[in-house]
């Protein structure tokens, strides 16, 4: 009788280490441009809205998913840097000016290597990272070595790379960054909102998994469609 | 010396409530008149359809290999048979758990993928330790000399992203083999799938954590041939219990050894014995 006494005192003695929760980190280049004014960037803004609450909303999610917004529109500018969702105060954005989208996806992996370092020496467990490409239009610097970079990242299981045109994007230049096995896909209409739903509910499906262990995505059949 | 073991495994909530069965497996078997620990811990994937069967029997073909080739692989240790022998001997190990589960996967008319599990296997006696480990999951392990501290045999794979798992079912499993063998005799062992990782190993640094090891050794050290399947049932409770399962929502197994001087002269000729499987037959 004492000596199970004894046990039940050393089983509740264990104390567990208090690690810090795993982390997704999720880029957004957000096309910002002249040409987003009007319908679509009201759009843009409200699905970003959007996203945040939907993160909220799942409690591992909203601990674990990082979100950072680049925006290329005049300039290439990190408008958020990584930050869980309960930090998250989407800014306002605003159309203006060309499309430097190579510039933009060079930043974007710039920042997202700076995190993962961060994450390494903290000794935080990180899922795979996700890009993800909005524009409406083609690019107005050079590209095709941001083009690269992408598809060997993604080659290499490094990251996950989505593209997604609006409207008249030019979808020949999005399907040359992209990698054919994950082609860009073309918004319906301005479905802003059902997209980022979807990007939310991926990001609670993958970040509630074993690191690695990749499970199929739910369809995009709502907001959009991979063009012929 | 000899050895004692429990081990227990309990359903992940999170597979409890998507209505996927426990995929963690775990098995032992005390070999040589309880001189000799032969062990095993495999976790099927969870997006593997029969993953529950793979882990079963990827441990049973591992205990029974290791059971098989306990001679050399301990010869090995002592580096009787020279320390290279080891590597090609534990591929071979591995080759035959992936030829075994092709059968299986056969004759369930699956795919050799839905049967995609972790494998961690280990031998132990007094004169040596070897273990071998595909995928995630830890083997934390203290050595025989005293004041000895809690080791982690495998850091994790080093891959892009931290804890990157691996199947013994993937082509690239023998690549990702990690091997140790070590003339040290070990005194405890600890082997668990990766439900228990977040609370049990300090990911900065990867270094086991003392205060989790060190109460279930005392736990362990307290078994008895009396209240075996009673600290069995309370290291069951304890990883359903709720201050588990607040913080994680993974399936859980723990296999639990060590080794002790021998209660009274132990008998070489006592009949060997697999896991909880067959009764302890008391004279």
């Amino acid at each position: 009788m004492s000596d199970s006494a004894i046990q039940k005192i050393r089983l509740a003695e264990i104390e567990f280490v208090d690690n810090p929760e795993n982390r997704c980190p999720v880029v957004l280049l957000l096309d910002t441009s002249a040409s987003m004014k009007g319908a679509p960037i009201v759009e843009l803004n409200n699905g970003i809205n959007r996203f945040r609450s939907s993160l909220l909303e799942d409690e591992l999610a909203s601990l674990r998913v990082e979100i950072a917004l680049v925006t290329f529109g005049g300039d290439v500018s990190v408008v958020q840097d990584f930050t869980t969702a309960d930090s998250f105060d989407p800014p306002e954005l605003q159309p203006r000016g060309y499309t430097p989208m190579g510039e933009a996806i060079e930043k974007g992996m710039d920042i997202l290597e700076s995190r993962k370092q961060l994450y390494k020496s903290s000794g935080i467990l990180y899922y795979r990272p996700w890009i993800l490409l909005i524009t409406d239009g083609e690019p107005t610097d050079t590209w095709e070595s941001a083009a690269r970079r992408i598809q060997t990242a993604e080659n290499d299981s490094k990251l996950l790379f989505f593209a997604i045109g609006v409207k008249d994007a030019n979808m020949k230049i999005l399907k040359k960054i992209a990698l054919p096995t994950r082609p860009p896909m073309k918004l319906t209409e301005l479905k802003f909102e059902e997209l980022f739903l979807w990007l939310s509910a991926s990001l609670q499906q993958v970040s509630s998994g074993k690191i690695g262990d990749f499970k199929a995505l739910p369809p995009a059949s709502g907001w959009g469609e991979v063009p012929t | 010396m000899t050895w004692t073991v429990i081990s227990a495994s309990a359903i992940g909530t999170s597979h409890q409530r998507i209505g996927l069965p426990c995929q963690d497996a775990g098995d032992f078997c005390l070999v040589d008149g309880d001189h000799t620990v032969v062990g095993a811990i495999a976790d099927g994937a969870g997006s593997a359809m029969h993953s529950e069967i793979g882990a079963r029997a990827a441990v049973e073909t591992m205990l029974y290999l290791l059971d098989e080739d306990k001679a050399s692989l301990l010869n090995a240790c002592a580096g009787l048979s020279g320390a290279k022998t080891i590597e090609p001997l534990c591929r071979l190990l591995i080759r035959a758990v992936q030829q075994h589960l092709t059968e299986v996967a056969e004759k369930k008319d699956c795919s050799l993928d839905d049967l995609a599990c972790t494998l961690i296997g280990f031998i132990a006696s007094d004169t040596g330790f070897v273990a071998l480990q595909i995928g995630d999951g830890f083997l934390v392990t203290r050595a025989a000399q005293a004041g000895s501290e809690y080791t982690l045999v495998f850091e994790p794979d080093k891959g892009e992203l931290a804890n990157q798992t691996e199947f013994v079912t993937s082509a690239s499993a023998i690549a990702s083999l990690q091997i140790v063998c070590s003339s040290e005799p070990v005194a405890f062992i600890c082997a668990s799938t990766d439900g228990l990782e977040r609370i049990a190993i300090q990911f900065k640094g990867w270094k086991p954590y003392p205060s989790f090891f060190k109460p279930l050794e005392g736990f362990i050290s307290s078994c008895t041939l009396e209240n075996k399947t009673q600290l069995q049932a309370e290291l069951c409770e304890f990883l359903g219990s709720q201050r588990v399962t607040s913080k994680t929502n993974d399936d859980k197994t723990l296999l639990l050894c060590v080794n002790t001087p021998s209660p009274d002269m132990p008998s070489n000729d006592e009949p060997e014995r697999f896991g909880d499987k067959e009764e302890i037959q008391s004279e």
